[in-house]
Parts: C-alpha cells; sequence; structure tokens
C-alpha cells in the first residue's frame, strides 16, 4: 500500500525554490504593497493584483509548476506548489496564482481530452468552433497569457456553498444541435471571475444524467459577470450568471467519469492548497503578534512578559505548527499517490485545520494589538478579513466535517473495524 | 549507509520482531499499568520489572550505553529500531522510566567512571528501579527555588539532606533517587540573596542519592482517582556519600536541564508508530461512541457528537505528522526544534481532550466509577479523563510548557 514516505518527498531543491519565493515576495509583496493595491483599488495596468508580479512569476515557471512536462509544466509535485503558495500567504499577495494553478491542473487532469490532442493549435482562436482548444487553453495559462478561475460554488446550495458533483450543481448544460452547448444557471463566489479570460464551470448535462466541466471564455455572450463585494480587499470574487450562453460543443472539456475526475481532483488540491497558503497567512499574523508584543510597552514591561499575552500567542504558534504538518502531509499524499479517499481525507482535514487556526490567530491578533488593534492602520484586519474568507473557500468547516464524519464513521466495513478496536489502554506514552 | 549494514539492520529488525511475538508478554490477571503513574500494586510493578529484565537479558535495551558499562554499545539505528518495533509491538512499557530516560543519559554526560561503572548496569536490567527528587511542597513550577538542603559534614565524607520532596513516583520501589537539592551557602540566612536568580540557580547541585539511607521517611500519595502509585520523601538529616554528588556542587541547575533538552529537544526514532497510536487513541473513543446509545440511536450517529469527535480526528492527524515531520529539517526551517519541544503540551493535552469528550459522550453513564457492575468499559475513561491531569503537570505544567515554548522560541520577555 502506498503511504507518504518518511521525508514527505522533500528534497533540497525545494527548500532553495522557497528561499526564492521568499525573497522575492519579500522585496516585491511586503503586506505595506498589499495594502497600496487594496487601497489604490489595482495596480497601474488596471488589474486588481500586481500584473507585474504574476508575469514575473509566470516567467519563472510557477504557473505550471505542478503540470507533467509533457503538457507544459514543471513537473513538480504538491509539496513544491505548497511551499510557494505558503509564501504567497504569509504576505497575503492578491494574485490569480492559486485560481490559474487550479483551473491548469483541472484541464491537465483529462487524460484523453474528447478530441484529440493537436500541438498545432496553439495560435487558434480560442473561441474558433471544432477546434481542440483544450491544450492551447492550458498553454496559455501557463504562459501567462490567460487568467483563468474555477467555478466552484452555487448559490443555490446556501452556506454550504461548494457544487463541484453532479448532486449539486444545478447548472445545466443543454446540447443544441450537434455542435453547440446552452449554458443556463448561477455561480457565486467565483475568484478572480472579474479578472478572468477564462472560467471553467461544472454544469449538469441535460439529459445525460451527468456531469460536465466547460470552458468558457470570458467576456461572453450571455455570461453576466458582476462583481461581489467581499471583506477580503485582498481578494476580488465575480457572481456568473449564464442566461443561455451559446458555447461551441468543443467547449466541454470533461464529462462523466473524467468530469467526476477532475472535481475529485480540484477538491483534493484545491483544499491542499488553500491549507499551503492560509499556513503562510498564520505564519504572518504570528509574526505580527510576536512581534507587537516584543515591543509594545505596559506596566513598565513588553506585553508578551505577561502570560494573558504569551500564552495566546504560543498556542497560535502551536496551531500554526499542527496545521503546517496537516497541509505537507496532503500535499505529500497526493504526490506519493495515495489512495483518493486518503488523499481527500487529508485534505479536507488540513484545509479545516489550518482555516480553523487561522481564524482564531486573526482574532487573537487584533485583541493583542489592543485598540490599535482595532484600527484600520494595523495590518492585522487584513488577515481578520482573509481568514473570513479562506474558511469559506472550497467548503467550510461544517461541510468537510460532517463530509470527514461520514467517511470516518459511517459504512458497514467501517463500523465492523470500529467494534472492534483494541480496547482497554487509553494513555499514551509519552 | 552500507550495503552491509543496511543488511545487518534489517536483519536486527527481523530477529527483534520474531523475539516481540515469542516475548511479548500475555495479558496479566490484574490491570496493567499503561503508565508509570499508574503503577500501584507489588504484582503490577513486579510484572512490568520482569518485562525490562527480559529485554536487557535478550540484549535489546541500552544501545546508547557503551558495552563496558553493561549497555549494548552506542548504536543509534539499532536504538531507532528497537523503540519503533516495540511500540508497534505494544509491548508493556519499560518500568525505570525515571532511570532510563533521566538518569542514565545525565550519569553518561556528567557521570565519574566509577559512577558510571556502578549505576549503569543495573539500571537498564531494572534490577535498581530510580525516582526522581526535583518537585518541593512549596517549589513546583518554580523549581529553581527549591529549599531541600545537602550540607557537607565536616569531614567533607559526606552530605546530610534535610528537606521535602513530593509528587515522586516509584520513590516506594526505587533504589536510587536523582536529587535535586541545595548546597550553596548564597542563600542561607539571606532571603533576599536567596531571592537574586543568579544565587538560586547557582546554590544548586544534583545527586544520587540512595534510598536506602537513615533518615528517609516515604510516604504514599493517594492520587484524585483514589489510586497509590506515587509519594513524598521526607529527609531529615539522611547521610549519603561525598561521591553521591554528580557533576560540580553548584552545578545540579545546568546538569539537570541539559538532560531536559537533550530529552526534549530531539525527534522521536519511533514518530510514526506514536503517531499511529494517537490516532488508534482516537479510535477507542469512536469505538466507544459507535457501542453507547441514546435514546436508542448510537452516540456516534449523533450530529453533535460526530462534529467533536471530527474536530479530535483531525488534531491526531496533525500531532502524528508534526512527530513525522520533525525529522525532516527541510519542512521546520521556519522554526527549527520546535515540533520536539511542543510534543509534551500537545500530546497531554489531546489525551485530556479525548478522554474528556469520552466522559462527556458517556453522558449519565459517565459518573459510573471503577467497582460499580454496570460502568461501561469498567469505567476506564473517566479513569483515563482523571488520570490525563498527571500529564498536563507532571514533568512541567503545561503552564510552564508555554513559558518555555514563548521565551525560548518565540523569543517573548521573561514572565519572571
Amino acid at each position: 500500500m502506498t503511504q507518504i514516505p518518511d521525508d514527505f518527498g522533500f528534497q533540497a531543491d525545494h527548500g532553495t525554490l522557497r528561499q526564492m519565493a521568499r525573497r522575492l515576495l519579500a522585496e516585491r509583496a511586503p503586506l505595506s504593497r498589499t495594502r497600496e493595491l487594496c487601497e489604490r483599488g489595482g495596480d497601474d495596468e488596471g488589474h486588481a493584483f500586481d500584473s507585474g508580479l504574476y508575469q514575473d512569476m509566470v516567467g519563472l515557471c510557477w504557473v505550471g509548476l505542478d503540470i507533467d512536462a509533457a503538457r507544459g509544466g514543471m513537473g513538480m509535485g504538491a509539496l513544491t506548489l505548497s511551499l510557494l503558495l505558503e509564501q504567497m500567504g504569509r504576505v497575503l499577495l492578491p494574485s490569480p496564482f492559486l485560481a490559474c494553478s487550479l483551473a491548469a491542473r483541472a484541464l491537465a487532469t483529462v487524460t484523453e481530452p474528447r478530441t484529440a490532442i493537436d500541438d498545432d493549435d496553439e495560435e487558434e482562436d480560442e473561441s474558433g468552433e471544432g477546434d481542440d482548444s483544450e491544450p492551447s487553453t492550458l498553454d496559455r495559462i501557463i504562459g501567462g497569457d490567460c487568467i483563468a478561475t474555477v467555478a466552484l460554488s452555487e448559490p443555490g446550495r446556501g452556506a454550504a456553498g461548494l457544487a463541484l458533483d453532479y448532486a449539486h450543481v444545478q447548472t445545466s448544460a443543454a446540447v443544441d444541435g450537434d455542435d453547440t452547448l446552452v449554458l443556463r444557471g448561477e455561480k457565486n463566489h467565483v475568484m478572480w471571475g472579474t479578472e478572468a479570460d477564462l472560467v471553467l464551470v461544472p454544469a449538469r448535462l441535460r439529459d445525460e444524467q451527468r456531469l460536465g466541466w466547460i470552458a468558457v471564455p470570458l467576456p461572453c455572450e450571455g455570461v453576466e459577470v458582476s462583481p461581489e463585494i467581499g471583506i477580503d480587499p485582498t481578494r476580488r470574487t465575480a457572481r456568473l450568471r449564464f442566461d443561455g450562453a451559446r458555447l461551441p460543443a468543443t467547449a466541454l472539456v470533461a464529462d462523466a467519469d473524467d468530469a467526476e475526475r477532475i472535481s475529485r481532483e480540484l477538491l483534493a488540491r484545491g483544499l491542499t492548497m488553500v491549507a499551503a497558503e492560509v499556513c503562510g497567512a498564520l505564519e504572518g499574523v504570528l509574526e505580527l503578534t510576536a512581534t507587537y508584543a516584543k515591543e509594545r510597552l505596559q506596566f513598565g514591561k513588553p506585553i508578551g512578559a505577561f502570560q494573558a499575552v504569551k500564552h495566546p500567542i504560543v498556542d497560535v504558534m502551536v496551531d500554526v505548527e499542527l496545521a503546517r504538518s496537516l497541509a505537507y502531509a496532503a500535499a505529500a499524499a497526493i504526490d506519493a499517490g495515495v489512495d483518493d479517499d486518503e488523499q481527500l481525507q487529508l485534505a479536507r482535514m488540513a484545509k479545516v485545520k489550518a482555516c480553523e487556526a487561522y481564524h482564531h490567530a486573526a482574532g487573537r491578533g487584533v485583541q493583542l494589538h489592543g485598540g490599535f488593534g482595532f484600527t484600520y492602520d494595523c495590518d492585522v484586519h487584513f488577515h481578520v478579513k482573509r481568514a473570513l474568507f479562506a474558511r469559506a473557500t472550497l467548503g467550510d468547516a461544517t461541510l468537510h466535517r460532517r463530509a470527514l464524519a461520514a467517511a470516518l464513521f459511517d459504512g458497514d466495513t467501517r463500523r465492523a473495524a470500529l467494534a472492534v478496536v483494541e480496547r482497554g489502554g487509553l494513555t499514551l506514552s509519552m | 549507509m552500507t550495503q552491509d549494514r543496511t543488511e545487518a539492520l534489517r536483519e536486527f529488525r527481523a530477529e527483534l520482531r520474531a523475539w516481540l511475538a515469542d516475548n511479548r508478554p500475555e495479558a496479566p490477571s490484574f490491570r496493567l499499568p499503561q503508565s508509570f503513574l499508574e503503577v500501584e500494586s507489588d504484582a503490577q510493578f513486579e510484572f512490568l520489572r520482569d518485562w525490562q529484565r527480559r529485554v536487557y537479558d535478550a540484549g535489546y535495551l541500552g544501545f546508547d550505553v557503551p558495552e563496558k558499562y553493561g549497555g549494548q554499545g552506542v548504536d543509534n539505528d539499532k536504538k531507532r529500531i528497537t523503540v519503533q518495533e516495540m511500540v508497534r509491538a505494544r509491548t508493556p512499557f519499560l518500568v525505570n522510566v525515571i532511570g532510563l530516560h533521566w538518569a542514565g543519559p545525565t550519569i553518561l554526560m556528567y557521570g565519574s567512571e566509577a559512577q558510571k561503572q556502578r549505576m549503569l548496569a543495573p539500571l537498564l536490567r531494572g534490577d535498581e528501579i530510580w525516582c526522581q527528587g526535583f518537585s518541593e511542597p512549596e517549589h513546583g513550577s518554580d523549581l529553581a527555588s527549591l529549599q531541600t538542603r545537602a550540607r557537607p559534614s565536616a569531614d567533607g565524607e559526606r552530605y546530610h539532606v534535610s528537606g521535602h520532596k513530593v509528587w515522586t513516583t516509584l520513590a516506594h520501589v526505587a533504589k536510587w533517587m536523582i536529587l535535586l537539592a541545595r548546597t550553596g551557602s548564597e542563600g542561607q540566612g539571606s532571603p533576599a540573596a536567596e531571592k537574586s536568580s543568579a544565587a538560586k540557580y547557582a546554590g544548586l547541585s544534583y545527586f544520587l542519592f540512595p534510598m536506602d539511607a537513615e533518615g528517609v521517611t516515604i510516604q504514599p500519595l493517594v492520587k484524585m482517582t483514589g489510586e497509590g502509585g506515587f509519594n513524598q520523601v521526607i529527609f531529615d538529616e539522611a547521610p549519603m556519600p561525598k561521591d553521591a554528588l554528580l557533576g560540580k556542587e553548584g552545578q545540579g541547575w545546568q546538569v539537570a536541564m541539559t538532560t531536559l533538552a537533550f530529552e526534549r529537544g530531539a525527534a522521536d526514532p519511533a514518530a510514526r508508530e506514536r503517531g499511529a497510536q494517537l490516532v488508534a487513541l482516537f479510535e477507542r473513543l469512536a469505538s466507544l461512541a459507535a457501542r453507547i446509545e441514546r435514546d436508542g440511536a448510537a452516540v456516534i450517529d449523533d450530529a453533535v457528537a460526530r462534529e467533536k469527535l471530527v474536530a479530535l480526528r483531525i488534531e491526531a492527524e496533525a500531532l502524528r505528522w508534526s512527530g513525522v515531520r520533525a525529522a525532516v529539517p527541510g519542512l521546520c526551517s521556519e522554526r527549527p526544534m520546535v515540533l520536539p519541544l511542543m510534543s509534551k503540551l500537545t500530546i497531554s493535552e489531546f489525551n485530556q481532550r479525548v478522554t474528556d469528550l469520552a466522559v462527556e459522550l458517556l453522558g449519565a453513564e459517565a459518573q459510573l466509577w471503577l467497582e460499580d457492575a454496570h460502568a461501561i468499559d469498567a469505567a476506564e475513561w473517566p479513569r483515563a479523563y482523571l488520570n490525563s491531569y498527571g500529564f498536563t503537570i507532571g514533568g512541567g505544567t503545561s503552564e510552564i510548557q508555554r513559558n518555555i515554548l514563548g521565551e525560548r522560541v518565540l523569543g517573548l520577555a521573561k514572565s519572571k
């Protein structure tokens, strides 16, 4: 049985890449730069993120890092990508990097595209009917020519949000004639939807009772993109309304088993990546708070000398480390190719642990900064907002805990296993 | 590692595994203690001591001790393998805990040749049990202020110990005590000087104290469970020879802390096996939740119970992988050493949360105690919950652990 290796698959060059990312982001994207971008509403090019930095990241081959070399990526693993995302999270980088990475991954997941891959179509017009648009789209994402995203959520699911499988997706795609798909429905909380050139949309294939993933170029007639006004100024999201948008049949990048596979992989990878990014953000808020506790003097000493301040900060640090272990384990599980169910379980755990810890840490961050913490001038509020955003991304803790409970506690096999668990011996050796 | 060495270690592991399969003792008729906090009866103690002797006699104990002192010769690989295999085989614990983890390594590091020759072999075999005399009734977390005194005799041939040590596990069966006592004159007669922190530390010395000395009174303490197993020790001018001193006079704090750092700073060689144990502990809780009912439905099907169970299951997984990650420096670059330093805090608190949730899920049944015929799982869960405080308090309370982590790892200002 495949298992996570003792070293998590970590190699020295992963550490080098992490160091490089840390230096680059410290120089180009410190939190002060994030604040500036948020306050100005974007960069000089009219993007809500630093598009120059994004292109430099593309130049460093970070987009597509985990995509097979044969498909134009770097062929590195989920752990490496996690280490990068952790550094981006640390500075709360406003960037569509995660959305693009997930979209690229989804496209790369389709091992047998519906039509034959033809390398010549790179220069074809994306909307050209009958063309094999799938591989060129991936190339364009990796090459930085296409900001892509994935539509993971539907308003109909309410607080549960996440709509990735046939049972939950309500958006529909009807076939009109031989070569046209007609898309109806609504997606919300689409990461960087307002900035995207392409969105991958899961939809029910009308009359066929199965799931399909459809690549929708933006802007597109019949697709209304409305910006959501979000709490986290470092993130942009959109509501997408499909009102009979007509797309070529080739826009269907995956259906049936392939589509379900994309959904599963997006979920496991997405949760793992969010967990990694959040671990970085956790480190960021811990650093802010610990630094303040060393510098701020009250009653004649640094407030960190008081246990009422020290202990909550330590608890945050402990949580950071626990969350990080889970995030790396989830990434290592993907790289090692452990059983799909185990991958997903670890990914859910990693995401829940990281986001709950982050939410708590950000709250402690505000509280321990005192009156200054309640002001807009203090950077901690960016973390509070990012924490709310991250918790809501890709399914909240309740959704994942319920799914974990079902996987861990339900089913005849599982119950039978629990029945024979060795009794007695309740104390751990420490 | 050479091919031969790899092959030799593989053979060693296979032999050990076979030996454990043949020799792992059958469950005794009495309750087998799961930790040194639970050793109460002579029968329990002798059963555990016998197990340690058999392990030693078979050549599987003492891979951190040179052969000339009765060990197997220093071999970190074999030590790692034996820890892994014994955890995996779920063998009883080795009862001379203080000896193996504290006294032994400290003697190896600071002991004279004579001390190493005398002490280590019987320690490894369990023939001589060790206990620890650090905490005092008035000096628990503020250990360095302890007041037990070791006064040199006029002829310089011995010390006389007076004072009071408390919460002393295994003292009733111990031949030796690692004793932290005040030798310095700095503090004497001058409370102000004693309070100055440099003097406080400088006045301490570390001794290997013979428990059969005159003037030693061992009184059993009853744990909150109503069970015995630990003690207080009162010294009334109890004599010990001058060579009971380990290291130099006044070096006691340094000696004690070196061992502590050694013990706490190392990644666990059996992290993977222990991680599996953490998850196994949770599985026993889940098994309980699947067996007990609430109004005809299994507790494990209750939505509120499930939320709480899953939260703990996630915590178990996080601890499991933290143990493994501790041995991968490239993935610990943010704060090297923090994972081993925080493991006592996190694992003891996890243990407490698991047992606490168990008694919560037991609901109306939780209040039945050990002798009640209707008690679920013979009231093991409420007992484990009470015992969980032994781990969050003993060996440095969770609060002290947080101080250490805050000050040494995060660099926050000292709290005292």
